[in-house]
This record gives C-alpha cells, structure tokens and sequence, in this order.
C-alpha cells in the first residue's frame, strides 16, 4: 500500500513514465515543447531578420526562399515574428499556469488540511467563480484594468487559482485521513510541516496535468485578447496580435494569418500530447 | 450427438499474452441435464462458463473446440452468436445489483429479450414478459413490470435476471455463481426456482459456484475445477460418497456445517499462480497424499469407475485422507 | 419536481449573491475614479459627481453594494454611452440572438461529437480510436478566432456556401448566417464533448449490465441505444453543463468575429470603447446564464436517470 501511496507523487510519476513501454505520444510531445521552447527561446540568434524591421517595398509577398513564411503588410518577415511571438506566448503560458498554482495549491491544501469552515468558505468562493465563464470573467478585469500583459496576469491569476484550489482541496481532504498524515500528526509535527511536506507531494500531481491543458487555455486566451486589442499591444510581436493584424489581408495573403495560427496550434498540441499522457500514466498508477 | 447436448472440448482460455488459465477443461451436458462445475476462485470456472457464449472479458482469448449439437459455437459469426445468445443458449450472471440495466423498467428489458429473438409484436411481447416475471415469482407483476432495477431486493433482482434469460425459451442455460450475491434463505429460493424453471422447460443447466453445497443439490454430475483443469468429475452422489481426489475431499471438508463441535478445515496453502505453475500435478504442493511422482508430470484425467473420473495418481489413498479428515474433525480428536 | 427545482433554487441564492458581489465589484477594479473613468471625454466635475452619486461611491463599501441591488431591484444597471440605451433593454434585445447562436452551436457540436466519440469508443484501442483521439487533441489547439476567419476565407469568400457577416433577416436567412460561425464554436468544443462522451461510452460499455445484455442475445440497435447510449449519454450532460462556460467564451470571440449583433460582441464592443456599466451588466447576465444552464443539466439528469429521485 504504501507503494502505491509513495508513486503517485511527482517523482513516482517521473519513473513511471520514463519506464512506460511505447509511450510514444509523451516522447513526441515532450521532444516538440523542447523544440519549440528552443526555438522561441533563441529566436535572437535563429531568425534571419528583426521582428520589426520595416521593409514596405517587400510588404505581402508569400512564402520564398529569402522569408519562410512571407512578409506582413509592413514587410516584415514573419517567420521572425512567429519566432519572438513564441516568447511572448511561452511566457503567458507559463506565468498564467505559475502564479495561479502556487495561489491556489496554497489556498486548497489550507482548506483541504483544515476541513471545517476555511474548506466550507473555499468551496462558496469555487462555486462563485466558476459561475463565470473563464473568458468572459478575464475579459471585464482587463477591460476595468486596462488592456497590456500585466494586467492580463493580474485577472488570470485572479480567475484562475480557483480551478487549483478545487483540485488541490479535494485530493487533500481525501488523503488527510490516511495513515502517514495521522502518524505525522501524532509525531507532534507542525501543520505546516505536514501540509507541505506531507500533503503537498501527494496531492500536487493532478494539479500539475490540469495545469498542462491550462498552458493551453491561457495561451488561447492570451491570444485572443491579443487578437482584440486587450492583450499585448503592437507592434509587439504576438501571435494573437500578429492574426489581428493580417485579417485584412487574407484575401490577398493568407499567408499573414495562418503561420501564427498554426504556431498556436501545434504548441498547444505539444502540450496536450504530454498532458493527455502523463494524465494517463497517473490514471494507471492511482488504479 | 443429440440437437440439444453441449460439448466442451479442450476449452483453453488465456489473457493477451499470458499463460492460460483454463488450461485444456472437457465435459460434456446432455440435454435437461444439470452439470455443476465447483471450485475456489481463480480455477478459472467462470471464465470456462463465459467461454461458451464468447463472453469473455477484453482481452481473453478461447481456444479448443465447443459444440452445442452440431454447431460449433466457437466458430460462429457475430451475428450468428446474437442470434444464439438468449435463444438457445442462455446465461445469468453473480451480481444482480449491477447485473439490469439502471434505466429500463424491467418489464421492457424482458420484451426486448423476447422481441430480440422472435417476431411478436410489442403487445405480445409485454404479455408474455409479464408472464414470465409472474413465473419466477413476482407477484403483482403487472404493476411491478414498470418499475426500475433500483426498486427491487437484490433476491428479486435475480428472479427479473432469470425471468430476462429464460424468456426466449433456451434449451441450455448457463447459471455463473447465480446464488453467491445473495444470502442464505434467497440462495435456496433461487435454486429452487431454477430447479423448477428446469424440470418444466426441459432445458439443461451449467451451474458454476465455489460452494459445494449449492451444486449438490441440484445437479446430476459435478465436475472439480483446480488452476484451470478439471481434478476430478462425475455424478453428482457418487463423488459425494466417494471422492476420488484430495482437492475434492479438501473442499467438502472445508464446509460450515451445522454440527456441533466440529471444526472448519481450510485446505493449508494459497491457489498457484498461473504463470507458475508447478511441473506435475498443480495441486501437489497443498496436498497431504503428495509424491515426488505426483511433481514430475503432468497427470491426466483417468476413469476410477462409471463415468467417473480424477487426475490422481493416490487415488488409492484418497479414501484414508477422506476417513482422517473426518476423524480428526470429530470431537474430541 | 416543483419541489426539487425550489429547493435547487434555494442552494444556489448564495452563489447568486456571491456572483453579484463580484460583478459589483467590478467596476470598483478600475485605477482611480471609476466615475472619471466611466464619464471618459465627458468628464466634468458635475456630471462626475452625479455618476459617483448613481453608483453610491461615496457611501462605505456594503452600503454601495446594497445601493447597487437597490438599482438592480428597478432595473436599473447603468447605460450605454455609446448606444444610448440603458443596460437592460441592451442587453436582452441581444440576447434571443444569443441563445439561438449558442443552441445551434451545441447541435452541431452534438452531431459531430456522437458519431465519433461511439466509434472511438466501440472501437477501444484501437488505430481508429487513437487517430480521432489525436485529432481532436489538436483541435483544442486551434483558436477560435482563427478558425473562424479561415473558415469563413474557404467557405464564404472563396466558396461561396455560406453568408457572411450579421444575423440576417429571421427565420431562414438567420439560420444561414448563423451557419458558419455556429460550425466554428462547434468545432471549438467538440474536443471537449468527444472525450467525455467516450469515457461515459467506455464506461457503460464495461458494465454489467451491458454484459448481460449481450448474453440475452439483444438486437445490435437495441444494444446500442437501450444499454449504451441511454446510459452513455447522460453523465455526459453534466459535462456539458459544466463546460458551457468554454462554449460562452468561444460564443463572444465568434460573435465579434462575424460581426453578429449579441450579447458576446456587445461586451467586446464595450470593452473596447470604455462601456464600463455594460461591461458590468453583461458579466453579470452571462454568469446568471452559466448557473442557470447548470440547473437545467441537473434537471435533465435527475429526469433521466430513474434512480435519481426529486427529493
């Protein structure tokens, strides 16, 4: 028992996978975040061009050998842009998902550990929050902040946390009665010694897969406050932006729009390739 | 072979890549005949009962030959199979708590049996679906007919389960440890029930259980199942009276009986693992008669008396341990 | 059922309190004075004073969200400048576009979703499975936005199938309009309603129950749709229920995209020119929306499935 209780944490799970035969789908997407973080992370040094050098005698040509994926309506080559938009969507990715985990894995296990009225308390707050829709409730934040990437982490993390403290609070409060909790408490250790050296481990692991598909959810969402004028503003390179930018040219240069869109889809792929795949492996362990 | 006997003939059953755990099983059930199969969990009794029908679990595969008639039922198509199932060859399952479906009134579930299979109409197949529950012992059947699964007791659960498998008038059924959900005085209705059910439609009857007790009183021959291989098999009386192998000696002796003072003789020692399996005889290491020529080979099946078969090699000693066990559990010993 | 619906009704008052809080609270978010804010090139020091008066500014904090719910008592949730409408009639003149929006889109999305979650389904583990599987793990990636344009650039511009742009005339011309960027949210969520149909099909599908229905030998239909649908689809509902959130937010971005007049371009459109009080408003419609489609999944659960009583 105490086995199957050990493996389902972060480390177990790292074993497991590694061990895993064929698992194909957490290879391809592991190998395709790497090279996509790669890419966008050295964009300096793999573009051929600056992200906003202007070039209007080159404006709207299609994909060819000097600009990959075409130029925009400023000239500018796009394959760079979709390059260091990549950091900028990266970067929203991993803010978005960081900061409302640490808030709501904190605030779920208080909750889960404690039961009573701080767990009653966080569950009307849950109920409240996600009354909103996702999207809708980020939008009114940044609309009352004012649009710009700060204020986007300001009413992510605002929403978001909540979908981490749901987690974290019911893995918690269904592990708080098992033996090793009631041995460490009996021991005489400290609360917070428990919750985070005890707790956390073995209930942190579905937190950290939703926080995969929620990756994808705040790149969408930073994309498409982007794609509005709300997100990052131009001529900042973003791929939400850079889509925004080129519809009016789609007739004419499709090209401006799909090479970002693209870039979007097949991160997000990656991601959920990976999510979708440790999810599984969890599934299999906790069986 | 006659229309309605069922042969089973080197039945093998194994998981995707795993060594089998029905390990070559034969016998045969002639028509309106009761044939148990008894043994502990993991013999692999049930999963030679669901081999019959091809209801085996994903990933189980059935080799070795099953008859019934002249059609080999291993062979058939799928919709050949369909059109068998629950017409001809029926079977009921352990658990009735899960075994209806959670959103059909019981009395459609039972029409849809009976239209499945023959071309009445839905008025008809009402009728008909009442009078069967009213067969197997629901009273107020016509009110009862539209209520859900959830509404019954787990006994009455049963009797809707036996009333859904015989509905279509199968010629053989198929019972899997139909009695072992259920507790002391139901189990006896139900078998009962069966018994009656039996005798006035003429089927014949497959009745897997682990306990002993139930299969003797209903069945006509028995047959001992121990990791995945029939150990001994025959009519029911005769193995009662004279048990031809330890293992069978060991489970009637393992049974609670109402008598004072005596005491509950489990067999020593856990069922092998099928992947380790031992040499010879599988049940040599739990065995008071064990030999080193009981370890060395495998042991075959070999007639004792009339119809009457065990794979021991000490059968010759089978009667002492029979008389020892039955000393030893007397009082006073 | 009148009775199981009120007492619903009285465990989420509190939820309804709490979501009217929030929205409140909104537009006490805004750096500096919300009412300078609100006002924008307006701004002057008595019309100021006026809004800070309309929304209780100066009153302490629990008197202001009691003066709110006063205002909301008559109806009155602020106005639009740019429209010149007050809040209410705003938004529910835009809502029945809304709705039939939405409505068509969860169809569509259904009639895509069921046949490819049953095949997946029956078809366990198989290549098959695998390859929906994928397919629609890389469609959760597609942005929304952007499938929108690309559809309607091959299906509108170059194509000439569907119209473009608006809500059209009512009736048949609406539905025709609606087409494409329904199709568009459609495809946004069926990712979400393949794989929870799949796992409820699967789930079903190992049960008992649909073992013996096997062993009685039933018509492949009748197994399909007594045993494995009937019971398939209906946990799958509440996971509908639970994600008409994420079909609201594809709803707003595809509303603003071809140019329907609803209640999602509505708060884009508000958003964009400082609308504050709309903002508000139709944060707090969309919210009472989310809970009430919740309720009405719980309904049709407790419809459905015959062991649920109406206690």
């Amino acid at each position: 028992m105490m086995n199957a209780v050990a493996a389902a944490t972060p480390a177990g799970i790292v074993r497991r996978g590694l061990r895993a035969p064929g698992r194909w789908s957490l290879r391809v997407g592991l190998a395709g975040i790497f090279a996509v973080g790669a890419l966008a992370s050295f964009a300096p040094l793999v573009a051929p061009y600056d992200p906003t050098a202007l070039g209007l005698s080159a404006a709207l040509t299609p994909p060819n050998g000097a600009h990959w994926f075409g130029t925009d309506q400023l000239g500018r080559d796009i394959f760079t842009r979709v390059l260091y938009a990549g950091r900028i969507d990266l970067q929203i990715g991993t803010i978005g998902v960081i900061i409302p985990l640490i808030m709501g894995v904190v605030v779920g296990l208080f909750a889960g550990y404690y039961a009573g009225w701080p767990d009653a308390l966080l569950g009307r707050v849950i109920d409240v929050v996600t009354a909103f829709p996702f999207l809708v409730l980020v939008l009114a934040i940044v609309a009352m902040l004012g649009p710009g990437l700060r204020n986007f982490y300001i009413a992510i993390s605002l929403v978001s946390w909540v979908a981490y403290a749901r987690i974290v609070r019911g893995e918690s409060l269904s592990v708080r009665g098992r033996g090793y909790i009631l041995a460490a408490k009996s021991l005489g250790y400290s609360d917070a010694r428990i919750m985070f050296r005890h707790l956390l481990p073995n209930v942190i692991v579905p937190a950290l897969v939703f926080g995969m598909s929620d990756f994808v959810l705040d790149i969408l969402a930073g994309a498409s406050l982007g794609f509005f004028g709300l997100g990052v503003q131009p001529p900042t390179a973003e791929w939400g932006v850079m889509i925004a930018e080129g519809r009016n040219f789609i007739i004419t240069a499709p090209w401006v729009v799909i090479f970002p869109g693209v870039a979007i889809i097949v991160t997000s792929f990656f991601v959920s390739l990976v999510g979708d795949s440790v999810s599984d492996i969890v599934r299999r362990v906790r069986a | 072979m006659p229309k309605d006997a069922l042969r089973v003939e080197a039945l093998t059953v194994a998981f995707q890549g795993g060594r089998p755990v029905v390990r070559g099983v034969s016998f045969e059930i002639g028509p309106s005949e009761a044939f148990g199969l008894v043994g502990e969990s993991g013999s692999g009794k049930s999963l030679t009962c669901r081999a019959i029908l091809r209801l085996l679990p994903r990933g189980a595969t059935a080799g070795g030959r099953v008859t019934y008639g002249n059609r080999s039922l291993l062979d058939l198509d799928n919709a050949a199979m369909q059109a068998l199932r629950g017409s001809t060859i029926a079977m009921i399952f352990q658990d009735p708590m899960t075994a209806l479906n959670p959103v059909l009134r019981v009395g459609d579930a039972i029409a849809q049996v009976i239209s499945s299979h023959e071309g009445v109409g839905t008025r008809a197949a009402r009728a008909r679906a009442l009078a069967m529950m009213e067969r197997v012992g629901i009273r107020d059947a016509a009110r009862r007919a539209a209520a859900y699964p959830h509404e019954f007791s787990g006994g009455m659960r049963q009797r809707i389960h036996i009333a859904m498998a015989l509905a279509a008038r199968p010629t053989l059924l198929l019972a899997d440890e139909p009695t072992t959900a259920l507790d002391v005085i139901v189990q006896a209705e139900i078998l009962r029930l069966l018994e009656d059910l039996r005798r006035e439609q003429g089927m014949s009857l497959l009745l897997v259980s682990h306990d002993f007790r139930v299969v003797a009183g209903l069945c006509d021959r028995v047959g001992v199942m121990y990791a995945g291989e029939l150990v001994e098999v025959g009519p029911t009386r005769t193995i009662l009276q004279q048990p031809e192998h330890p293992y069978t000696v060991g489970l009637m002796n393992s049974l609670p009986e109402a008598v004072a003072g005596e005491r509950l003789r489990a067999i020593p020692g856990a069922p092998p693992d099928p992947h380790r399996l031992p040499r010879g005889c599988a049940f040599a290491p739990r065995c008071a008669l064990a030999i080193d020529a009981c370890g060395a080979a495998p042991i075959a099946l070999s007639e004792v008396s009339a119809g009457h078969a065990s794979r021991c090699i000490r059968t010759d000693r089978v009667d002492e341990l029979r008389r020892g066990l039955a000393v030893a559990s007397s009082p006073g010993a | 059922m009148i009775r199981y619906i009120a007492g619903r009704l009285l465990l989420i008052l509190p939820v309804l309190f709490g979501v009217s809080i929030v929205a409140f609270m909104l537009i006490r978010l805004i750096p500096g004075n919300p009412a300078v804010a609100i006002l924008g090139e307006r701004a002057t020091p008595e019309l100021i004073a006026r809004v800070e008066n309309q929304l209780g500014l100066n009153l302490p904090f629990w008197q202001q969200y009691l003066h709110f719910l006063g205002n909301a008592r008559h109806g009155d949730f602020g106005a639009s400048f740019y429209y010149g409408q007050d809040a209410w009639t705003l938004t529910f003149e835009r809502i029945p576009i809304t709705l039939t929006l939405i409505a068509y889109a969860a169809t569509i999305g259904l009639v895509i979703a069921v046949p490819f979650a049953t095949l997946a389904a029956v078809r366990r583990e198989t290549v098959v499975d695998h390859a929906i599987r994928l397919a629609f793990t890389a469609t959760i990636g597609i942005p929304s936005f952007w499938l929108g344009i690309v559809l309607a650039l091959l299906l509108s511009v170059k194509v000439r199938l569907f119209a473009l742009g608006g809500a059209g005339a009512g009736g048949f011309d609406t539905l025709w309009h609606l087409t494409l960027p329904a199709l568009t949210i459609a495809l946004h969520i069926s990712p979400i309603l393949v794989r929870a149909l799949r796992s409820s099909l699967i789930e079903v599908m190992d049960s008992d129950y649909v073992t013996t229905g096997l062993a009685m030998g039933l018509r492949p239909v009748t197994l399909l749709v007594s045993y494995l649908l009937r019971n398939g689809l209906t946990p799958f509902i509440s996971v509908l229920g639970l994600n008409v959130g994420w079909l609201i937010g594809g709803t707003i971005i595809i509303e603003q995209v071809f140019g329907i007049p609803g209640v999602g371009s509505l708060l884009i459109t508000s958003i964009l020119t400082r609308d504050y009080s709309i903002v508000q408003f139709v944060t707090l419609v969309l919210a009472f929306l989310v809970i009430l489609v919740n309720l009405l999944t719980d309904l049709a659960y407790a419809v459905l499935d015959p062991r649920v009583s109406f206690q």
